[in-house]
């Protein structure tokens, strides 16, 4: 997700979302040609829209879907951040071998605390000490400046038919694709995440039920009701673990960050009901409704205060459903649900598409000799969901890193710390809905999704460069959250909001826009 | 009725004493409580932690899974040994050179003095930028060796005022004495001038040894190969990257956790105790080594 998707959501967690601005001027390239892999049937069919394939078990006896070997015997060096603890060494880590062996070519990692990311990309480019593959989380200033120095052109590999060779990665959506192209070239192969990294607002349904309050609002009016309803401070029980500025947005119909209407861009922040909905959310604040430790809080904290039954509601990504509900199994009575943001006044309100990709991973410049072997190797990697390839790199060697419970792959404990090694964020298939024996689970959200996506609304800049954007993007955006905040606590009026999207728009509002434009009427030609 | 009198000052009434009293108590159990919440937390059970909201001062039971879940495959295990390494060969060779250094910038009479202790300052008031200091230590082939841990913060510069104030403070006469007994400047500063800085050695001993032990930047910029990470660095991934232990954004399970609180505490305990053991041995040339150093010029 951009830094500027991330308003409205004043607090993200570290993960989840990469960071990347999706690239620049994609219509210039040739985006590799889709090719829908025909695997499994989904037990829940997903929808072109976006609706997620669900799957009740994982599907019995996987077929192989790759020949060979796609390795040349020489280890490919990696630089990826750590999705959680590292992992045993290759040396101690059954996993990691078998991996290495299936591949063919030992994956060389080296893993970095996603908090550090920024500076060992920086120091490791400064350095030239760049491996065969890395990933890049974050935006660096001038992105495609760097990409054309360091990373290979995939373009001749990649563009049109030529990923046919590769049908994995030819199964990645083209929307995902728009992403790792910057400048017109294929930089990269993107790490696709579907709608997951949209952002809902939870629902604690079992309490809610305790409380008699199940009605789902129809109006802010009706959520703001609901709210005042189940908020007991002296049973240490909020409404909003914190204020879910997005669903707030949505309910007041506001452009997910940029809109575009005949090649004019306009940004949610001059939107004409952004006032109304920065007064939704001081009303919320000044009810009392939110935990009144969120603001000096995190999500990691926000999904404590969920589980715990602190707070009712939580606005978090789409993609953290499955913990919650794998947390809720030692809950007793858990049940959870999400609904779209009804319109602020009634009728609907909107659904903000997060980013179709994690992050991409970029192949050095230097290792051009290798990127046959390099992209095979990916290929494999990305093996869909319900194949046997995508079974070792999810779960591990059976018998030692999982047990079958019918089809269903258990992890163990070695497989629990083994599996760690799995590089997620090197590439991946399409996101899918699969909860180990969680079907009503798997149920509950395929339904919430079908109910979001219609009213789904795209980021217009998605696809696009802006300099400006990648420079002092992010800077402007905090001056405006720090904004928000005071307003919305009451610590200045709504009408600051003004004289705020002034200052944004000289300091760099008004450049994006124009650069957005001109990348948007590029493209248009293109 | 009189008050009692002690050291010539009358004792305090009652209720200041209380006060007193109450006032220190309160401000042990800030310093007293977390750290016991830490540790109750750590041994508490998931269900107990998740009730509370993720600190418990008073577990119902003790179970250890917190630690051994942090304890298997090895990782930590091995890292704990790389760490004491770093921190014992890091210690001495600080100290080594720092007290040469701190001894030869002590000699008024040493050719450049001034323009050295220029130098030392100068890198207290700048410090090289991270990529600098990075190309640095690639250009010494350091990269992905333990030595990266040692070399580029071997050296502090507060530390060699702190010692050459010091062994300013050694009287002259002392010197000049084993000089006419035929000491050279090695011997006066191994037999004369090093037995009598014990206290300010154990002080910035441990000041060096507290920083090589908690460092984890250098390891994250320096290695790539993780099996080399010390510990701070491979419990960073468990603190900072706020995933559950083995539940990252993995698999069909794509999604991105709290970090388990017993974890977490399990993680500070072991990062915390290893330090906590070697202060009391220390403690006592703590005041006095910091205050012999600090004002004498």
């Amino acid at each position: 997700m951009g830094v500027i998707a991330a308003f409205g959501a004043p607090l993200l967690t570290a993960c989840g979302d990469g960071g990347i601005p999706a690239g620049a001027n994609a219509g210039n390239a040739s985006l590799p040609t889709f090719v829908k892999f025909p695997g499994v049937t989904a037990d829940l069919p997903g929808t072109n829209a976006g609706v997620t394939d669900g799957y009740f078990t994982y599907p019995a006896n996987p077929p192989k879907t790759t020949t060979g070997i796609p390795g040349d015997g020489k280890p490919i060096t990696v630089m990826m951040p750590a999705a959680g603890a590292i992992p045993p060494a290759p040396d101690q880590n059954a996993y990691a071998q078998e991996l290495n062996k299936r591949l063919g070519s030992e994956l060389k990692v080296a893993w970095t605390p996603s908090a550090d990311w920024s500076q060992k990309l920086a120091t490791t480019i400064a350095g030239d000490q760049l491996p065969d593959v890395f990933n890049l989380l974050n935006e660096t200033p001038d992105f495609p400046s760097m990409l054309e120095a360091k990373a290979l052109d995939l373009t001749p590999y990649l563009a049109g038919d030529a990923i046919k060779k590769y049908p994995a990665l030819a199964n990645i959506p083209t929307e995902s694709w728009r992403g790792a192209v910057f400048n017109g070239k294929i930089f990269g192969l993107p790490i696709p995440r579907g709608i997951t990294t949209s952002r809902i607002l939870y629902r604690r349904e079992d309490i809610l039920e305790q409380l008699g309050a199940t009605a789902v609002p129809t109006s802010f009016a009706e959520f703001l009701e609901l709210c005042e309803t189940v908020t007991e401070p002296s049973k240490n029980r909020w409404a909003l673990a914190s204020l879910p500025m997005t669903f707030v947005q949505e309910m007041y119909q506001l452009p997910n960050n940029w809109s575009e209407h005949d090649g004019a861009f306009s940004h949610l922040f001059e939107h004409e009901n952004m006032k109304a909905a920065l007064e939704a959310g001081r009303q919320l604040v000044a009810a009392k409704v939110v935990n009144p430790d969120a603001f000096a809080s995190a999500q990691a904290q926000y999904k404590k205060w969920f589980d715990a039954g602190t707070a009712v509601m939580v606005e978090d990504s789409l993609s953290a459903w499955q913990g919650f509900q794998r947390r809720g199994v030692a809950i007793p009575g858990f049940k959870m649900a999400a609904h779209p943001a009804p319109g602020a006044d009634g009728g609907s309100g909107s659904f903000w598409l997060g980013d179709p990709n994690h992050s991409i991973t970029a192949i050095n410049k230097k290792s051009k000799d290798r990127v046959e072997t390099i992209l095979n190797v990916f290929n494999w990697l990305a093996s869909p969901f319900g194949t046997e390839e995508d079974m070792l790199r999810q779960y591990g060697v059976e018998g030692l890193d999982y047990e079958l419970d019918g089809s269903d792959p258990i992890l163990t404990d070695q497989g629990t710390l083994e599996i760690k090694a799995n590089p997620v964020y090197l590439t991946g298939s399409p996101a899918t809905l699969y909860i180990s024996q969680g079907e009503d689970a798997v149920r509950a959200r395929h339904d919430a999704e079908e109910a979001l996506v219609p009213l789904a609304v795209k980021d217009a800049s998605n696809g696009l460069y802006s300099a400006t954007a990648s420079r002092t993007g992010a800077q402007q955006l905090k001056s405006m959250e720090a904004l928000q905040n005071d307003i919305v606590q009451g610590r200045k009026p709504v009408s600051a909001w003004d004289a705020g999207v002034k200052d944004w728009q000289g300091k760099a509002g008004d450049k994006m826009r124009s650069e957005y434009e001109e990348a948007f009427a590029q493209l248009k030609n293109a | 009725m009189s008050r009692k009198i002690i050291d010539g000052m009358p004792a305090p009434a009652m209720g200041t004493r209380l006060l007193k009293g109450f006032i220190l108590l309160l401000i042990c159990a800030v310093v007293i409580v977390p750290f016991i919440g830490i540790i109750s937390t750590s041994v508490a059970s998931p269900e107990q932690v998740n009730k509370a909201g993720g600190f418990v001062l008073f577990p119902d039971s003790v179970q250890w899974s917190a630690y051994a879940s942090v304890l298997s495959g090895g990782v930590v295990t091995r890292s704990l040994f790389v760490s004491a390494g770093i921190t014992v060969v890091g210690t001495l060779l600080s100290l080594t050179v720092t007290s040469m250094l701190g001894w030869a910038l002590s000699r008024r009479s040493m050719v450049g003095n001034k323009f050295m202790i220029m130098l030392v300052l100068f890198s207290l008031l700048f410090t090289p930028g991270m990529i600098p200091t990075y190309l640095m230590v690639k250009q010494l082939g350091m990269l992905d060796s333990y030595w990266a841990l040692i070399v580029p913060t071997m050296v502090s510069g507060f530390n060699v005022i702190v010692m050459r104030s010091f062994f300013s403070g050694i009287p002259a006469e002392l010197i000049d004495a084993a000089r006419m007994d035929g000491a050279g400047e090695w011997q006066i500063f191994r037999r004369i001038a090093l037995p009598l800085s014990k206290a300010v050695m154990a002080v910035i001993g441990l000041f060096y040894a507290v920083g090589y032990w908690n460092s984890f930047f250098n390891a994250m910029l320096y290695l790539s190969d993780s099996a080399k990470w010390p510990l701070q660095l491979v419990l960073r991934t468990y603190v900072v990257n706020g995933t559950q232990l083995g539940e990252a954004d993995l698999g069909a399970l794509d999604a991105v956790l709290p970090p388990e609180p017993s974890i977490q505490m399990a993680i500070l305990v072991i990062a915390i105790v290893p330090i906590l053991l070697v202060y009391p041995f220390l403690q006592k040339h703590f005041a006095k080594g910091v205050m012999t150093g600090a004002v004498k010029g």
